[in-house]
């Protein structure tokens, strides 16, 4: 099959960006985007151009690296896909699509579609984590955690970073990652011992970088771990539990 | 052909000094481009603080357009019953508190929930708008529809709310208002009076069908933002937003109507 | 400096009875060892190295680990802040020690090529992470684990190392725990575990089919904290160049920006490599698409000994190939082959779909050759028979290479509801990665490159031959002998990380105490520098018109041929010839696209793809060096009358690390081995039967 591509083309974050149309021959359904715009490079590099740079590594839709707007959609018309794992096959033969890097007022834009993701890390940095040595942990088993819990945890660890709720945000909030995290990390006995300080630190850098959440649900519909919308109410649960019990706990 | 095409370059390093037009160089240096991690600048009011206010004082909004509704029942029974309820809301407290000490409270606290409303929504809007990056952004439907009418129908419901007063309450806006006097009210007749405007009563019907849209989504978006997070209570939660929702809309609404048709007089 | 290591240098740790003596030459040194294998026509010359000294502790194994913390020397709290560590990766062993080391003190910094140091192809791993916690009574003990591991590797590991990871498994359960790796758990509130090939126990610890992810996510986190308190410098978007050794000892790291193209020097007094697998190399493997070998290769070039880099473990359920621009094999879980079954038409070349071929035209060759074990035999043996029909032309897909593995009849027995509960999200991934629907066509599968057993030499203090060089996890070698063992190499990278590298580091350090790190303006600094700087410029000085995936996709189809799944001697120097042929090509006709002064992923390429070449001719000699068959090293000419590996004790129990000299030219290969002894796990055929 054949597909003409809008692929946005930007030099330095200080550019303004345009975009470039080009026509891909001899694609297969069964290709993902990604790899037509492998091909894409491949025709432009032949012809002497500049390949576009995007991010991807694992290919299988688990490391967050891939992100891009397919006709302005995060990660392309499948819902709670990867780019990596979005099929050609949504397209129909000859038709125009539009490709651009994912938009948000946190992520500036690197070059072509390749943008900044920092910001999700800044928020992990400043508390997504448990203060832990290693060798001083307490035997597993002894945390009893149920079934339930454990796999409810899980619903919200499966977050990949790959920023896509942001992109999708009309508001450019990165809540329902932000929830994933809490309600991941207050689920569990040892690091529910700092969920206080850890909802105080992480709203704090993240009222920085994003958007406040107006509960438009979008965010829900692209996101690629499938992280349920309730894991915005996370967000000032945690928080507002901080506030009325003044403590770090 | 593709040898044409490929124009040598005059060969090409490494550079010595890399640099990245429109990039911080201190960050650049660990490999980022943006904003610097480093210290938190607290960003006040927080978010979350904003959408705390944004939440109780809507649920006080809301509280008032749910007895208000209940009280403008009182129109189906007649003028003078509805004259009578709108004189005891003058009256109630008394002798416990001076006449109209009970309205005066209610109008305080209100008028300073409206503010604080419309001051920490518009206020988290505009900073949702500041960081939404550029591009249009695809309209996914999420019941992202109603969402994000919010700004729409809360700027109507104001004005609606200012006009109202001004009709009913101080009487600018209503040419043939009578005040209340110590003893009596006439909110029966300056209601029909301004209803019977076909004009004025469009404007209280499309009012209410913003009043309706906003809070399907404010009563809904209410328990997030005071931290539901049990799926039954959630899912309860919903189906009461939407109920009382369109019960206070319709109930509302049905007045001007009756007062068009003639059903009411 | 070659040996450098040797020489008892103050920082040689006093640790235990070397069982060797260090630095014996072997018979011969230096000498071509002209074997009868390497009388061939083209075969690759192959000197003769030293005996290398693993450093292992004596006395008895299974108290070794305890017996090496013992001795190994400390550096005190408030000295811990005058040293730097280099931390190169951020993958469970690279997170794991940059974060740990941190905690205990040291300034550190980690370096990682991705945006974000979440995305470490740790983050990929599945199935699940064993542990010997030995918490039930399915009688499962640190022996047995050893055990397990050692027969798994077919006895071309350490025993002594085994036994350090089963030792220290309980606690890295414990602390992933702790920071919030949600387990999966029992209604009773107690850790769950599954059960993985090669092993009669339960003692895999998982997560859903996200166990890597959580893992990781989790180490990021331990690596966030310290980031956050300041101790540990993080460099994202900077790949390792080069690596700077002066005194014989490594002292820092050539890196380039990637957004900027630059080059910078980062110092340190010492340098953990944990930059995981170049399984890669093949092109096309279940690995993904920036993992690569240059941060090993580089430090191989700066003398680094390579450890066995022929073995390399196969997995026999890929997702096969479909069309030229599919970019990689996606790997689908084992578990699949309980129920589907494995045929090809018995027609070669049928073109026909799946479906229309009819019962009598199929041929369900695992369960005609293994009638006993059938679809379920042990990966390597079914790699290889999946290799044997597609060769012989019975492979199906567009491309012919793959084979089915068809759930009709299971479904028709235990219905599709029942399918759909045990692989549900396996057959949505599948759905998701090639757009069929394996309800009503047989999936494709192939044998996919997948994890590299070889790596970077090291001693039992994960010291590679350069002193103060450091490897961990897949990027060194240790633990797994000829083959992994499922759900064995997310634990290994997590007992490095955590546990080794912080008391092997110190121990080192502490012999260094008071040393400056080096200026940026010393001669061995200026010099990496200046030929990194240079190495770079000459590629992109080609200016040809190939772009470096067509190198690398020749190198891959050369590699699957052979040094893949089966190895000869003939295909191997075939496949050396080949591969010099395409380096030759690659250097006059080399095309770099793209500006220089910003991100340009042609020339992260190009460089990876450069190391991949050089790297290739080393996999193939030691693969025909080694003339036997061990776990997935099968040479042809070395099997039972069963198709097994038949591996050769006397002449190679023993491990080969690899020197090489010469690459502006004809690469010279000098093999120095490590003689392997077992005294808990005697030697025995590995027989799964
Ligand atoms: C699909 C798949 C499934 C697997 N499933 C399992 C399983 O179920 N159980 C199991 O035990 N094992 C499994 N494995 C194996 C296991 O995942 C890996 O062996 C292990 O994660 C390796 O970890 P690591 O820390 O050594 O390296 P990695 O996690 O690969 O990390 C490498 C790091 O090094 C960095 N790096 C590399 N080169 C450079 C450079 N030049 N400059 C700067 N940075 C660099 C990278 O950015 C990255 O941060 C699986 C592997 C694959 C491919
Ligand atoms: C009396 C009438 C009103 C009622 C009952 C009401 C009720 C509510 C409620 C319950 C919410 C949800 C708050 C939250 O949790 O975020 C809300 C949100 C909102 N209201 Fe009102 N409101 C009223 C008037 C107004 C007015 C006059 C405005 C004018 C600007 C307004 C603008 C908004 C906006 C923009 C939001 C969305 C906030 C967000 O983005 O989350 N409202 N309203
Ligand atoms: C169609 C429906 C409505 C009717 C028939 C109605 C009727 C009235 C009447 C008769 C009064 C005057 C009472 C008096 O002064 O004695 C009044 C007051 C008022 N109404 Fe309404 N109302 C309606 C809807 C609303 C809505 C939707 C709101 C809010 C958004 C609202 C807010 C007010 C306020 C703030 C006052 C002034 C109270 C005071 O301070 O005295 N009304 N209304
Ligand atoms: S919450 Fe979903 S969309 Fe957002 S970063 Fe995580 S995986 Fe991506
Ligand atoms: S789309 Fe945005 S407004 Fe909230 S619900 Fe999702 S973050
Ligand atoms: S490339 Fe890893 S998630 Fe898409």
């Amino acid at each position: 099959m054949k597909l003409t591509v809008k692929v946005w083309r930007q030099g330095t974050p200080a550019d303004d960006g345009r975009f470039e149309t080009r026509t891909v021959n001899d694609l297969e359904p069964s290709l993902s985007v990604l790899e037509m715009l492998d091909k894409m490079n491949d025709d432009i590099v032949k012809e002497g151009g500049d390949p576009v740079t995007f991010e991807s590594d694992c290919r299988e839709g688990i490391c967050g690296a891939c992100g891009i707007l397919v006709n302005r959609r995060p990660h392309g018309p499948t819902p709670l896909t990867p780019a990596c794992h979005q099929r050609l096959s949504s397209f129909n033969d000859g038709e125009t699509v539009t490709i651009e890097p994912f938009r948000s007022g946190a992520y500036p834009v690197v070059k072509d579609l390749m943008v900044e993701r920092s910001a999700l890390v800044d928020v992990m940095d400043a508390g997504g984590h448990v203060q832990v040595a290693a060798g001083t942990a307490p035997d597993a088993d002894t945390d009893r955690i149920t079934y339930d819990t454990a796999e409810l945890a899980l619903d919200f660890a499966a977050c990949i970073g790959c920023g896509a709720c942001v992109a999708a945000c009309p508001n450019g909030s990165a809540n329902l990652y932000l929830g994933a995290k809490l309600a991941h990390l207050s689920m569990l006995p040892i690091p529910a011992s700092e969920r206080g300080m850890r909802a105080d630190v992480m709203l704090a850098e993240a009222d920085e970088r994003f958007g406040p959440c107006s509960l438009h649900g979008e965010c829900a519909l692209v996101c690629p771990a499938n992280i349920p919308l309730v894991a915005i109410s996370y967000v000032n649960k945690e928080r507002m539990r901080c506030a009325l019990r003044g403590k770090n706990d | 052909m593709a040898q044409e095409t490929v124009k040598k370059p005059p060969v090409r390093t490494l550079p010595r000094e890399g640099r990245v037009t429109g990039a911080d160089d201190i960050l650049l240096e660990r490999g980022r481009i943006g904003k610097a991690g480093g210290r938190i600048e607290r960003v006040r009011p927080s978010n979350w603080s904003l959408k705390v206010t944004a939440a109780m004082t809507g649920v006080l909004l809301a509280l008032f357009v749910t007895i208000h509704m209940v009280g403008n029942l009182k129109v189906y029974s007649g003028p003078e019953s509805f004259n009578a309820y709108a004189h005891w809301l003058r009256v109630v407290g008394d002798p416990l508190l001076p006449e109209m000490g009970l309205l005066w409270i209610v109008r305080i606290v209100m008028g300073t929930a409206l503010i604080l409303h419309i001051w920490s929504t518009l206020l988290v809007r505009y900073r949702g708008f500041k960081l939404r990056g550029g591009g249009s952004k695809a309209r996914l439907h999420g019941g992202s529809f109603i969402s994000r009418l919010m700004l729409t129908t809360g700027l109507i419901l104001m004005v609606f709310v200012v006009f109202h007063i001004l009709d009913l309450t101080t009487g600018q806006a209503n040419s043939d208002f009578q005040a209340p006097t110590a003893t009596d009210s006439f909110a029966y007749e300056n209601l029909i009076n301004s209803f019977s405007n076909p004009l004025f009563a469009s404007i209280y019907m499309v009012s209410m069908v913003a009043l309706a849209f906003h809070l399907v989504h404010g009563l809904w978006v209410l328990a997030t933002d005071l931290g539901v997070t049990a799926l039954r209570t959630r899912t309860v939660w919903k189906a009461v937003a939407h109920l009382v929702a369109l019960v206070v809309a319709l109930v509302n609404l049905s007045i001007p109507a009756a007062v068009l048709m003639g059903v009411v007089s | 400096m070659k040996f450098g290591w040797k020489k008892k240098t103050p920082a040689a740790s006093p640790t235990g009875q070397a069982r060797h003596s260090a630095g014996t030459p072997a018979n011969g040194v230096g000498k071509e060892r002209l074997s009868r294998a390497s009388r061939r026509k083209g075969a690759p010359k192959v000197r003769q190295g030293m005996l290398l000294d693993s450093r292992e502790p004596g006395g008895p194994a299974d108290e070794a680990w305890s017996r090496a913390k013992k001795d190994y020397r400390l550096v005190g709290t408030s000295n811990r802040r005058k040293f730097t560590i280099i931390v190169v990766g951020t993958g469970l062993a690279g997170a794991g020690s940059a974060a740990t080391l941190a905690d205990l003190g040291y300034n550190v910094i980690s370096v990682t090529y991705h945006d974000a140091p979440r995305r470490a192809h740790s983050v990929a791993a599945q199935g699940g992470i064993n542990a010997a916690r030995a918490k039930k009574v399915d009688n499962d003990s640190v022996s047995r684990f050893v055990k397990d591991t050692v027969k798994g590797g077919d006895f071309r590991g350490r025993e002594r190392e085994a036994f350090r990871l089963a030792e220290v498994s309980a606690g890295v359960i414990d602390h992933l725990n702790a920071i919030g790796v949600p387990f999966a758990r029992e209604y009773g509130g107690s850790l769950n575990t599954r059960s993985f090939g090669g092993v009669q126990v339960s003692r895999t610890y998982y997560t859903r089919g996200q166990t890597g992810q959580q893992l990781q996510v989790a180490a990021a986190s331990d690596l966030a904290r310290q980031v956050n308190a300041g101790r540990v410098k993080q460099y994202v978007r900077h790949e390792m160049v080069d690596l700077v050794v002066e005194d014989g000892r490594a002292q820092g790291v050539i890196v380039r920006n990637l957004l900027t193209g630059e080059l910078k020097p980062l110092l340190g007094h010492a340098v953990v490599l944990a930059t995981g697998g170049y399984g890669n190399i093949y092109y096309r493997s279940t690995l993904a698409k920036n993992s690569n070998a240059s941060a090993a290769w580089r430090a191989h070039r700066r003398g680094a000994h390579m450890a066995m880099p022929s073995f390399i473990q196969f997995h026999p359920t890929a997702l096969p190939i479909s069309t030229e621009w599919q970019s990689k094999t996606i790997l689908m879980s084992e578990s699949l082959r309980n129920d589907g079954r494995i045929w090809v038409p018995k027609e070669p070349g049928d073109s026909r779909p799946a479906n229309d071929i009819p019962e009598g035209e199929r041929d369900y060759y695992l369960e005609r050759k293994y009638p006993a074990f059938g679809n379920l035999t042990p990966r390597d043996v079914a790699s290889r028979a999946a290799k044997d029909v597609i060769d012989a032309g019975h492979g199906v897909g567009p491309l012919k290479n793959s084979v089915y593995l068809d759930f009709r009849d299971a479904i028709a027995r235990l219905g599709r509801d029942e399918i759909a509960a045990r692989y549900g999200n396996l057959f949505h991934m599948y759905d998701d990665a090639t757009g069929e629907d394996p309800y009503t066509v047989p999936m494709r599968i192939a044998p996919g490159a997948h994890f590299t057993m070889g790596g970077l030499w090291t001693d039992y203090q994960l010291m590679t031959s350069i002193p103060g060089l450091f490897a961990a996890g897949e990027a060194g070698f240790g633990y797994h002998g000829a083959n992994r063992l499922g759900a064995n190499s997310l634990l290994s990278a997590c007992v490095d990380g955590w546990f080794t590298i912080p008391n092997t580091v110190p121990d080192y350090l502490a012999g260094h105490l008071g040393k400056p790190v080096i200026s940026e303006d010393s001669p061995a600094v200026t010099e990496a520098l200046e030929s990194s700087y240079s190495r770079f410029d000459r590629l992109l000085g080609i200016e040809g018109q190939t772009p470096p995936r067509d190198y690398h996709r020749r190198l891959g189809e050369v590699l699957y041929k052979g040094c893949g799944v089966t190895r000869s001697a003939e295909g191997l120097i075939a496949a050396i010839a080949k591969i010099r042929q395409i380096r030759s090509e690659f250097y006059e006709d080399l095309l770099i696209a793209g500006p220089v002064d910003r991100v340009n992923q042609e020339l992260e390429y190009a460089g990876r793809v450069e190391d991949y070449l050089q790297l290739a001719e080393m996999l193939c000699v030691d693969a025909y060096d080694r003339d036997e068959s061990c776990g997935a090293h099968f040479r042809v000419e070395h099997q039972t009358s069963g198709g097994e590996a038949k591996r050769d004790d006397e002449s190679w129990a023993k491990i080969s690390a690899w020197e090489s000299r010469g690459w502006s030219d004809e690469p010279v290969f000098t093999r120095h081995t490590e003689p392997l002894e077992y005294e808990a796990v005697p030697l025995e055929v590995r027989d799964y039967r």
